[in-house]
């Protein structure tokens, strides 16, 4: 009975959309008050999908196994906090969850837009109407979460084991939030474009949105890395793999996108330029769902393949990239758009932050595509993955990371003659290089990507204090050095994150071997002893603990359990890590086959610096709601004013 | 004059380096390279370091044994991509299929470049 409400509200919600979309030509001439049927609409359609979702949550607690897409998702004996999580676990439930999250876009853009003209509005949410049709119809006609089965099963097949887990509960939403907030972005810069206006305003009014936008694709990419670390038992954070490449790629243009924007909100130029990366990073949001979703990949990813699905986000994806890329090149040229400033400022800096950004984010797209090519062209098939990328992708990352730590300096001295600033760059330079050399003496294997990682995270930080101390010097009110903390903040996560990249990289230490039980191995200052076997049942599984007692200097500092399980829904065992965790090392194990009687193949990682990938993402978020938050504090000091 | 002698000492430090991290456990650092670049063919998309598949295990043995005779890592990456094309490694081959893959990124970044700078100084 839910199911077929449920079923009924996302049929509401398309006619609701519709509605929206239909009426520009066919009732404002009828009715004055055409514009608040837009509002109401598009407000209207986010409690309607929210309450359809809600059906399809019920629907899973209540093991309702009529539904096609919860009997091949669930079981009755799965816990109910992953029944609830099982929702978005499977192709059309995640699918309905984008369509929900795309309407809570809709509704916040629909309520914070009034500051704009009744016509921009207008076509703003016209367009973010449009998407909304676009994504429901796909929805409704080629995955229906509420699809029944035609004998009813007397219990589900299970959940994926790997997706029973914590990180799954939350990576899926955080990523969407991501990917569906640049839905606003995109729609108002096509708005932008078809008026052929962007006022520096506007650009402040688009800013947040991008930001926070990129704090949910930042969180949405950590947890990922922070789930693939745990759960798949190879100890690795980040592998290149297409999906994950799908979501880094919007978040680089995001990142360009939101340095592009102050720009055109402080000096009125980029605009055109702007509004390009906005419509790319959309549309990369939307090809990344496209390769997901269509099954043309090889990915650990790709559990819901159909090629009706793939050919209808194709579709969508044509009209969308290529209508926003017909109307930005026809329309482009209108704009006022002057580019008017000289090699050594803000502006070209901040275009060559632009430019490298672009670059890296079409490496990984020709990375990700370029064996699909090969493959429809019937060519030898290649593989294209981690050696590809440091050969590429880090080279032109390198000068963006550097950059990244002059910049925010570079931009408040524009009093200083330009040989000052050299003379400061150059010291600062050495300073930091001997800093560097001097922190290689506290590692054990150094190389030279180590060196270079040490040198831009000690250039970036030292770089920000510089700024920071240099403001406060210069008399700057409190207010202003606290109006930059976001800034600050967003570049020193970043500072953390390539440290821990590297030194985890380049550090680690990695075991492979046979142990018996009682045996003793020493790695570092660490020595694990392969203690006991356990073995247990859980609620849908049977599974096997090892114990490593861990030591350091004779004293015991932890406990470790690396586990298998086997699900009753599979036959292929489960390997669940265990892992120490600390800032300044991992100690991760994991239990491979059993050899003989008492003899297991075990690894055993020693990962130093790994936690500060995800503390950098952490604070690199931080950074972003700050930024956000005080922004919104200045526009109003600047209203009031 | 101050340049240069600047630019020895780290020229210096740079060769000190390399040189340290040269000779440290051939073997086992060759060994880690090419597990982590050889694709493990019957999984969706691991390598053969991480993979807990029966091929994985059988390719990981086949490289140690390799390297314990003392094949280098070209003979190795040679001896795979013989028997399983070149799918089988992580880093593309460079050759004229794959001539856009390799210098596709620096032509797009010429040209960004050059778009976006382009007149912009003069007006």
């Amino acid at each position: 009975m839910i199911s077929y409400i449920g079923y009924f509200l996302i049929l509401i919600a398309l006619m609701n959309i519709s509605l929206l979309i239909i009426s520009k030509p066919l009732l404002a001439k009828i009715t004055p008050s055409y514009d608040q049927i837009i509002l109401s609409t598009s407000k209207l359609q986010f409690p309607i999908i929210l309450l359809s979702f809600l059906c399809l949550v019920i629907s899973f607690l209540h093991d309702d196994f009529s539904i096609k897409y919860i009997s091949s998702n669930s079981n009755s004996a799965l816990p109910y906090y992953y029944k609830i999580s099982a929702t978005w676990a499977g192709h059309e439930g995640s699918m309905l969850l984008w369509c929900l999250i795309l309407s809570f876009w809709t509704f916040l853009a629909s309520i914070y837009s009034k500051s704009l003209d009744s016509d921009f509005r207008e076509k703003f949410l016209s367009i973010m109407g449009f998407l909304n049709l676009g994504f429901l119809a796909f929805l409704i006609f080629t995955s229906n979460p509420f699809e029944r089965n035609i004998s009813i099963p007397m219990d589900g097949k299970d959940l994926n084991p790997l997706l029973q887990d914590f990180g799954l509960i939350v990576h899926p939403p955080m990523l969407y939030m991501g990917y569906v907030g640049l839905s606003v972005v995109f729609s108002f810069a096509l708005t932008c474009c078809i008026r052929n206006e962007f006022k520096p305003e506007w650009a402040q009014w688009l800013r947040p949105w991008a930001i926070i936008s990129w704090c949910f694709l930042t969180l949405g990419i950590a947890l990922g890395s922070w789930w693939a670390y745990y759960e798949l038992g190879w100890g690795g954070w980040w592998f290149w793999d297409p999906v994950e490449n799908a979501s880094f790629m919007p978040w680089l243009i995001t990142t360009a996108l939101i340095h592009s924007l102050i720009i055109c909100e402080q000096k009125n130029m980029f605009k055109n330029w702007t509004i390009l990366l906005s419509i790319i990073a959309f549309s990369l949001s939307i090809l990344g769902t496209f390769l997901v979703r269509s099954g043309i990949l090889i990915s650990v990813h790709s559990f819901a393949n159909d090629p009706a699905r793939g050919a209808f986000i194709l579709l969508f994806l044509a009209i969308v990239v290529g209508g926003s890329l017909l109307i930005y090149i026809s329309n482009s040229s209108k704009m006022d758009d002057k580019f008017n400033f000289k090699l050594f400022s803000k502006e070209s800096f901040f275009l060559i932050n632009n430019i490298l950004l672009v670059t890296a984010t079409f490496t990984i797209l020709l990375g990700t595509i370029y064996p699909l090519i090969l493959d429809l062209l019937g060519l030898e098939k290649i593989s294209v993955g981690v050696p590809y990328y440091n050969s590429v992708f880090v080279p032109i990352m390198i000068p963006l990371l550097i950059l990244a730590g002059y910049i925010p300096f570079l931009i408040f001295s524009k009093n200083k003659k330009s040989t000052g600033i050299l003379k400061h760059i150059f010291i600062t330079f050495l300073f930091v290089l001997i800093f560097a050399f001097i922190s290689l003496i506290f590692l054990d294997n150094f190389n030279i990507s180590v060196l270079i990682g040490i040198f831009i995270f000690l250039w970036i930080f030292i770089n920000l204090f510089q700024y920071v101390y240099k403001k406060y010097c210069e008399g700057k009110s409190f207010k202003f050095i606290i109006s930059n903390i976001g800034m600050v903040l967003a570049h020193m996560g970043l500072a953390v994150f390539v440290l821990g990249a590297t030194i985890v990289e380049n550090n680690k230490i990695e075991k492979e071997l046979v142990m018996k039980i009682g045996e003793k191995i020493i790695i570092k200052d660490y020595s694990f002893t392969f203690s006991n076997i356990i073995k247990y049942s859980g609620a849908n599984y049977k599974g096997i603990k090892a114990e490593f007692l861990v030591h350091e200097n004779g004293q015991l500092i932890n406990k470790l359990y690396p586990e298998k399980r086997l699900y009753f829904s599979s036959s292929m065992p489960m390997t669940e890590a265990g892992i120490g965790p600390g800032i300044g090392r991992d100690l991760y194990v994991t239990l491979g086959n059993i050899i003989s009687e008492n003899k297991w193949s075990v690894r055993i990682y020693y990962k130093p610096l790994i936690r500060l990938i995800w503390i950098g993402a952490l604070i690199m978020i931080l950074g972003g709601v700050l930024s956000i938050f005080l922004d919104r504090r200045k526009q109003l000091n600047y209203k009031e004013k | 004059m101050k340049k240069n002698k600047i630019i020895l000492v780290l020229f210096i430090f740079i060769n000190c380096v390399s040189f340290i991290s040269a000779d440290e456990n051939k073997n086992t650092k060759l060994y880690h390279k090419l597990t982590n670049e050889i694709r493990c063919m019957v999984c969706q998309n691991q390598n053969i370091a991480e993979s807990q598949a029966p091929l994985a295990i059988d390719l990981r043995n086949k490289v140690k044994q390799m390297i314990e005779e003392g094949k280098d890592e070209k003979y190795i990456k040679q001896y795979m991509t013989d028997r399983y094309s070149s799918f089988i490694l992580y880093e593309p081959p460079f050759n004229f299929q794959n001539i856009i893959l390799w210098l596709g990124p620096f032509l797009f970044f010429i040209l960004v470049t050059y778009f976006l700078f382009r007149g912009n100084f003069n007006k």
